[in-house]
């Protein structure tokens, strides 16, 4: 790890909001159980409408119905995502910054986020033409296999984080 | 509006590939730290060593805390001494049984220690201090750097404070005379 990021994370663990979230009872396994519970809400709805792109429930669901209904609930777990990720890092920023598993993860977060860049800014403004009927475009399903790999990648590197 | 979509196809898949091969010359050999159970530890061979903690890093989900080592010959009466409230008898004595003296080249260790609520179970209520004396019998890292994982601790007082939940991955082996 590079010295500046790792006296960053080092003084970040030693703040006072680091060590209450270590030290105050219960606090750290309630934001380990909240956290999971956002991964439920984020990816669970992401699957969903990764798994319309590649085709599931053609002809009975539009993908626009879809996208709209469950995209703001992944949004929103992403966020309880987020907030609960980022505390519980402060208390433990430079073990588990030192962690291998650690690069993996912000790695596949960054490319699950570029996905979703592509995936709106491209092929997903043609959604019209492949709204119910017809099948989606290949670069559609293969947007949604990234995505959900990627997904699934960060839960396997954020879980890797305590045993790498 | 079919050329487009193929062009965008393209370009994200080639995003894509791009971004894997990245993501793959990013990771390199690390310093690891691993801190839930014992698999990334050698539970063939126990240490024991003595010494001054320098460092604490208290709470969950585990504790870190450095240890300045200052002797690592057994104690005279080490056969005779009993295991920590709430041990697990097989594995305690197996361990105190496989003690040899840490002969590392490292003057400090990092110990990592179970997280508040589960010292306070084996008898612990309070965070060790800065300067504090304690003694340890453990296992290194398997990757073979400063890391060591108490089985059980001791206070100055002579309170032993056990550490171990989940199985060793391999039985430890009584050292040799």
């Amino acid at each position: 790890m590079p010295a500046l990021l790792a006296e960053t994370f080092s003084w970040l663990e030693q703040t006072r909001f680091a060590n209450e979230v270590r030290i105050v009872p219960h606090l750290y396994p309630v934001l380990m159980s909240v956290h999971v519970l956002g991964i439920a809400l984020m990816i669970g709805s992401a699957f969903i409408v990764d798994l319309r792109l590649m085709g599931y429930g053609r002809g009975t669901i539009p993908v626009t119905v879809v996208a709209r209904s469950l995209l703001p609930l992944s949004r929103a777990g992403f966020f309880i995502v987020l907030v609960t990720g980022l505390t519980m890092f402060a208390a433990v920023a430079f073990t588990v910054g030192s962690s291998g598993a650690a690069r993996w993860k912000l790695v596949l977060i960054i490319l699950a986020g570029l996905n979703i860049l592509l995936f709106h800014g491209g092929v997903f403004r043609g959604v019209a033409a492949w709204d119910l009927h017809a099948p989606t475009p290949v670069s559609a399903k293969v947007a949604a296999f990234m995505s959900m790999v990627a997904w699934t990648g960060v839960i396997f590197a954020g879980r890797f984080l305590a045993y790498s | 509006m079919n050329l487009l979509r193929r062009l965008l196809g393209c370009r994200s898949s080639a995003v894509h590939l791009a971004a894997a091969a990245a993501a793959a010359t990013i990771i390199n050999a690390f310093p690891v730290l691993a801190h839930h159970g014992w698999s990334s530890f050698d539970t063939r061979n126990a240490y024991y060593a003595n010494g001054t903690v320098t460092y604490v890093r208290w709470g969950n989900p585990h504790s870190e805390v450095h240890l300045k080592v200052e002797g690592a010959d057994l104690p005279t009466n080490w056969s005779q001494r009993s295991l920590p409230p709430g041990a697990d008898q097989a594995n305690g004595e197996a361990t105190l049984a496989s003690a040899r003296p840490y002969g590392g080249e490292h003057d400090e260790l990092h110990l990592v220690l179970a997280g508040p609520s589960w010292m306070e179970r084996w008898g612990l209520s309070r965070p060790l201090d800065v300067g504090e004396k304690i003694e340890i019998v453990g296992f290194l890292d398997a990757a073979g750097d400063q890391d060591l994982r108490p089985v059980m601790f001791w206070l100055a007082n002579g309170q032993g404070v056990w550490q171990q939940l989940t199985a060793f991955p391999t039985t430890p082996e009584p050292a040799g005379n």
